[in-house]
């Protein structure tokens, strides 16, 4: 199957679901309950032309952004140390086991009592990525081949050289597959915690803002913004790691 | 200049789970030139490889003589970076690569045959030129030491005299092992040659 025909299969399902949505909202007839997805674009259209949205926007993306980033620095640099010392896997791995079983709510609840609530989007995004990033990061490192890795011993290659060549590009794909993953719970639970902790200027306040007055053309156009605005980030990030891993693979 | 320490397997036992592979195995090594050890399948010579190498441990037993050395080796498997090119795999080996380092990759690479082929991905090259590709890696070394574990099996016919001649050259002074099944190129090389099913196996006092 080509992509052409591959996407535009999918552009029909869009389509389909969009249509089926419409036809829903017509039938409830409430828009506090369902609004269409065309009133749903009109309104995120009129909202994309006040500088508040885009300054919300920005608020929230800079700091889910920074969680998300420091989770994939620190999640990839505890994998490297745990796969070389043993012990250190033993240590980290309830608490890893702890942060992935704890549900998002609960950690926010905890989080409210610690810090101010225009921080804890980025410290839930960075809880709620970092086992991820950790997890499959530590299976990237399991998978390098332990052949060359005897073979660079004998032949006393540099350590630099052996991160380089073996081990960043056996890891490359597993923590582009977090880092995908990891983005889309960034987001969830990013929101998520600015709406529980009511963090003003934040997608998540006004999202909860427009439920307590029962906006709902509001709290349907904000999602949709989430939702573009998420898989945009989610493009850009895959992009960027191909390049680096790209970069490294034909770097001599 | 100081001598360097005999290369040397002592009282060595190693299994694997069940399997016997060596036991009270004694070796020794010539201070210079070829000791080719041949063998059917089955007797240990990759195994030997791998302890000599520090890649295994023995159960008992010691090894003496080889981490005092530089060593480089053409494994049984090729090992090559696959997503890197020839050259590349080449330059990885070298901790402080010179000019004159990047010279000798390339006089190996055109006398092995794969200079026009050096900005190829290893990955797309065929097994006899992997093979030789792992040759030149561990011959642009300065290595006191080069085990060779059947380097030459499945060279194209027509290639194989001038790689086992770049081989010899290259190996001029130098205390080298090799594996192999082909007496041929055990008789090329010249040396002490032993068999591993028919211990004991004292190559110093050996005659050639």
């Amino acid at each position: 199957m080509t992509s052409f025909t591959s996407s535009l299969k999918y552009l029909l399902s869009v389509a389909f679901w969009l249509v089926l949505w419409h036809m829903a909202s017509l039938a409830i007839a409430n828009s506090i309950i369902l609004v269409s997805p065309i009133a749903a674009t009109a309104r995120l259209l009129e909202l994309a032309g006040e500088g508040a949205f885009w300054q919300s926007l920005g608020t929230s993306l800079l700091r889910i952004m920074i969680g998300f980033v420091a989770a994939l620095a620190a999640g990839i640099v505890i994998a490297a140390l745990t796969s070389r010392m043993k012990w250190l896997y033993t240590l980290m791995l309830p608490i890893f086991n702890v942060i992935k079983s704890i549900p998002v709510a609960s950690f926010i609840m905890l989080v409210l009592m610690w810090m101010s609530s225009s921080n804890i989007s980025t410290f839930i995004a960075f809880v709620t990525v970092l086992p991820i990033v950790y997890f499959n990061t530590y299976e990237g490192t399991k998978t390098t081949d332990i052949k060359l890795l005897e073979m660079a011993k004998v032949f006393n290659v540099r350590p630099y050289k052996i991160l380089r060549d073996i081990y960043i590009p056996a890891v490359t794909p597993h923590v582009i597959s977090a880092a995908s993953s990891g983005l889309g719970f960034a987001f969830k639970a990013g929101v998520a915690a600015e709406i529980i902790s009511t963090a003003r200027g934040t997608i998540g306040f006004n999202l909860h803002t427009a439920r307590i007055f029962l906006q709902t053309e509001d709290v349907f156009a904000w999602t949709i913004a989430i939702v573009v605005l998420s898989y945009a980030m989610e493009r850009t990030f895959k992009l960027l790691l191909k390049r680096v891993s790209n970069d490294t693979k034909t770097s001599t | 200049m100081i001598p360097k320490p005999a290369l040397e397997l002592r009282y060595i036992y190693k299994n694997f789970g069940e399997k016997n592979i060596f036991t009270n195995f004694n070796l020794n090594f010539p201070e210079v030139g070829f000791a080719t050890i041949m063998g059917p399948s089955g007797y240990g010579k990759t195994t030997l490889v791998n302890l000599m190498l520090g890649i295994h441990k023995p159960d008992h037993g010691e090894i003496l003589g080889f981490d005092e050395r530089k060593i480089a080796v053409v494994f049984q498997e090729d090992r090559l970076l696959e997503h890197k090119n020839g050259l590349e795999n080449i330059m990885f080996v070298l901790r402080n690569p010179a000019k004159d380092d990047e010279d000798m990759a390339w006089e190996l690479l055109t006398r092995t045959r794969l200079a026009k082929d050096a900005h190829k991905l290893a990955r797309n090259y065929s097994g006899g030129m992997k093979r030789r590709l792992a040759l030149c890696r561990a011959l642009v070394t300065d290595f006191d030491l080069l085990i060779l574990d059947e380097p030459f099996k499945g060279l194209d016919v027509a290639l194989k005299p001038d790689i086992m001649a770049l081989t010899k050259q290259r190996c001029e002074g130098k205390q080298v092992i090799l594996i192999t099944h082909d007496m041929q190129e055990a008789e090329y090389f010249g040396g002490y040659i032993v068999d591993i099913s028919n211990p004991p196996l004292f190559f110093d006092e050996m005659n050639t």
